[in-house]
């Protein structure tokens, strides 16, 4: 006779502290968040309270409209936005088809790419960005957005090199050559096969170029001086700035990326969702 | 006309495996040619060069006539159904089925029917609408059939395709495989390692190992006249009893008993031989006739529909089929009689 032991119950323990760090984690994340959107739609007076009421009952639109209408403020949100892009296509142009390099052929120096690609990553972007801003004088693209654009693309490059490998690696390659017997150049079957099988993973990529860009302050803070995006912007105005400006500041910079986050959310899921090409 | 001819091929790859050596092979017009081997033999490595998936290192592969070393897959003019099926995950099964057709700008009335038409042919009529991931194994191989048959090439491809089946479904799909190619009258290249699939589907089978073929023959030429005595361990289960023997001038001599040769065919006594017999080309009797090898019963095996009987001659085995009455047990001293005509002499394996 088989005695059946309860499973369920011996992983009962390990499964609660797994959510209980789960919890955790979440909440170390979404507290200062909650706080500082409260705080941006507070009423000017409520801002200074301490300790802040959690559950606000009154709101206001002041510090968020005193925010957006501040000089240079929209027009440095516009330049994020377009940075943000013009690096999402840039990376995903320039990326993709070194992903594909790396996932489907095996040649001399494969690894040491690979290698120097994350090797760029060790530069901080400060760093990077001194020397970059000569550079970028001389050929005229100091303080503007493609300059940005270029340091951000450089930035997350490896990335996508890399995460596009992975995804693509993920497809299986008869998948390639049963379309390319079919009637198509092996461009055609990339195009046509490879790419909408991609597609989540791609998303997740593109996802991270533009929130890496986003949030990406110091090289921007060097390479403009008119032309700063949103984070160099409130940096630069961060020290002279009364607490309802950051806190909308603070709103207004993690905003955006949440929304763009929540569009991506459905191709994230199934990128997670397992093998492609059987 | 689509005559496949494969002149002179050799590929290695990087770390120095060489796949194929001067392989050469022609596949006439509408022939169903079998490359049959063991893994790494290069019957795969073969048809992706002539699928046009890889560059050989040398040699030429024509088809109908025209030199297509040089040209990509989708120039060829041919069809192909992979082990895994490849079919598409993103496309309905009537998007994929259609595929190629849509590749070709066929336009709708044609691509509708021919559509239409395959999938008929691989009774999947039903299946149209849905996608490959909501489809069995076997669904998944028709649609993959369907979707070679509706190109109307000349030329069909199949690497392994019913591999992947479970037995009963496979033996079936296997019959259906061979009428349907019949009535498409498309030449076809099926590689496989079944022997089985080999002598019940080809017109002709090409026995491969290591790198170059062995032998091309019918199926029946293959069983019965292996060239050597690998393809005699290939072919036929039981595979064909190889016995060292040695020339003598009345015949060949096994464990000191002699066996009457046919064709003694520039051979001189003295000479070892390896002397290959089928299973039922032997039979077992418990008195003794002339020309008979004394032997002792090792192991008997009932298989449904006839006996497998091993048994010792000397330092050597044999097995031999016998009807399913034959009473024979362990450890019995028997007679083996060798069926005047079947008695095949080959070189070693190399």
């Amino acid at each position: 006779m088989i005695v059946r032991s309860a499973p369920r119950r011996r992983t009962s323990p390990e499964r609660m502290l797994a959510y209980g760090v789960a919890v955790l984690l979440t909440l170390f994340m979404i507290v200062p968040l909650y706080l500082i959107t409260i705080a941006a739609f507070a009423q000017r007076a409520a801002v200074f309270d301490y300790p802040r009421a959690l559950f606000p009952t009154q709101v206001s639109l002041e510090s968020v409209s005193f925010f957006l209408t501040t000089h240079g403020i929209l027009p440095a949100l516009e330049r994020s936005l377009l940075v943000g892009l013009i690096t999402v296509v840039l990376s995903l142009l320039l990326g993709c088809p070194a992903g594909y390099a790396i996932a489907r052929y095996s040649f001399k120096g494969r690894d040491l790419a690979q290698l120097l690609l994350l090797s760029v990553r060790m530069f901080p972007a400060l760093v990077l960005a001194i020397p970059l801003a000569v550079t970028f004088i001389e050929w005229r693209l100091f303080d503007t957005v493609w300059g940005v654009a270029f340091l951000h693309t450089a930035m997350s490059l490896p990335f996508t090199v890399l995460l596009s490998a992975s995804v693509f690696v993920r497809v299986s390659g008869e998948l390639e050559e049963a379309a390319m017997i079919l009637g198509v150049s092996r461009v055609g079957a990339v195009l046509r096969v490879v790419l909408p099988l991609s597609v989540p993973g791609l998303a997740a990529a593109a996802l991270f170029s533009f929130v890496l860009s986003w949030n990406e302050v110091f090289g921007a803070l060097i390479l403009t001086r008119q032309s700063a995006t949103l984070p160099a912007q409130v940096v630069q105005a961060l020290s002279v700035s009364p607490l309802p400006f950051r806190f909308a500041g603070g709103f207004a910079l993690t905003a955006p990326a949440f929304v763009f986050i929540y569009f991506m959310r459905p191709y994230l899921f199934s990128a997670f969702r397992g093998v492609v090409g059987h | 006309m689509a005559e496949i001819r494969v002149e002179n091929m050799t590929k290695s790859y990087p770390g120095g495996v060489v796949a194929l050596t001067d392989v050469s092979l022609t596949v006439t017009d509408g022939e169903f040619m079998v490359l049959l081997g063991p893994s790494g033999c290069g019957k795969t490595t073969l048809l992706r060069l002539i699928a046009g998936f890889e560059v050989p290192d040398s040699g030429t592969v024509s088809i109908g006539g025209r030199d297509v070393t040089d040209e990509p897959p989708r120039r060829r003019g041919l069809a192909m159904v992979f082990q895994s099926y490849a079919l598409f995950p993103h496309l309905k099964v009537f998007d994929n089925i259609a595929f190629g057709l849509r590749m070709h700008h066929t336009p709708r009335e044609t691509l509708q029917s021919q559509v239409h038409q395959a999938s008929e042919l691989m009774e999947i009529q039903t299946l149209l609408g849905r996608y490959p991931s909501q489809l069995s194994g076997g669904q998944r191989q028709r649609v993959a059939v369907a979707r070679a048959l509706a190109m109307k090439a000349d030329v069909i491809l199949m690497d392994e395709p019913l591999s992947n089946l479970d037995a009963l479904l496979r033996l079936q799909m296997r019959a259906e495989l061979k009428r349907l190619l019949q009535e498409v009258q498309a030449t076809t290249i099926y590689v496989t390692h079944d022997q089985v699939e080999a002598l019940s589907m080809g017109d002709r089978i090409a026995v491969m190992r290591a790198g170059e073929i062995l032998q091309v023959d019918g199926p029946m030429a293959v069983y019965d006249r292996p060239r050597d005595s690998f393809v005699a361990g290939f072919i036929g289960s039981p595979p064909m009893n190889l016995l060292e023997g040695e020339v003598s001038a009345e015949g060949v001599a096994v464990e000191g008993n002699t066996l009457a040769l046919d064709e003694p065919d520039g051979l001189r006594p003295g000479d070892h031989v390896l002397v290959g017999i089928r299973a039922e080309n032997l039979g077992v009797s418990r008195t003794r006739s002339s020309g008979a090898l004394p032997g002792r019963v090792r192991v008997v095996e009932p298989l449904g529909s006839h006996l497998l009987v091993t048994i010792k001659v000397g330092n050597q085995q044999v097995k031999v089929t016998t009807p399913v009455d034959f009473g024979v047990h362990g450890d019995e001293d028997v007679w083996i009689m060798v069926k005047p005509g079947s008695v095949r002499l080959l070189p070693a394996m190399r």
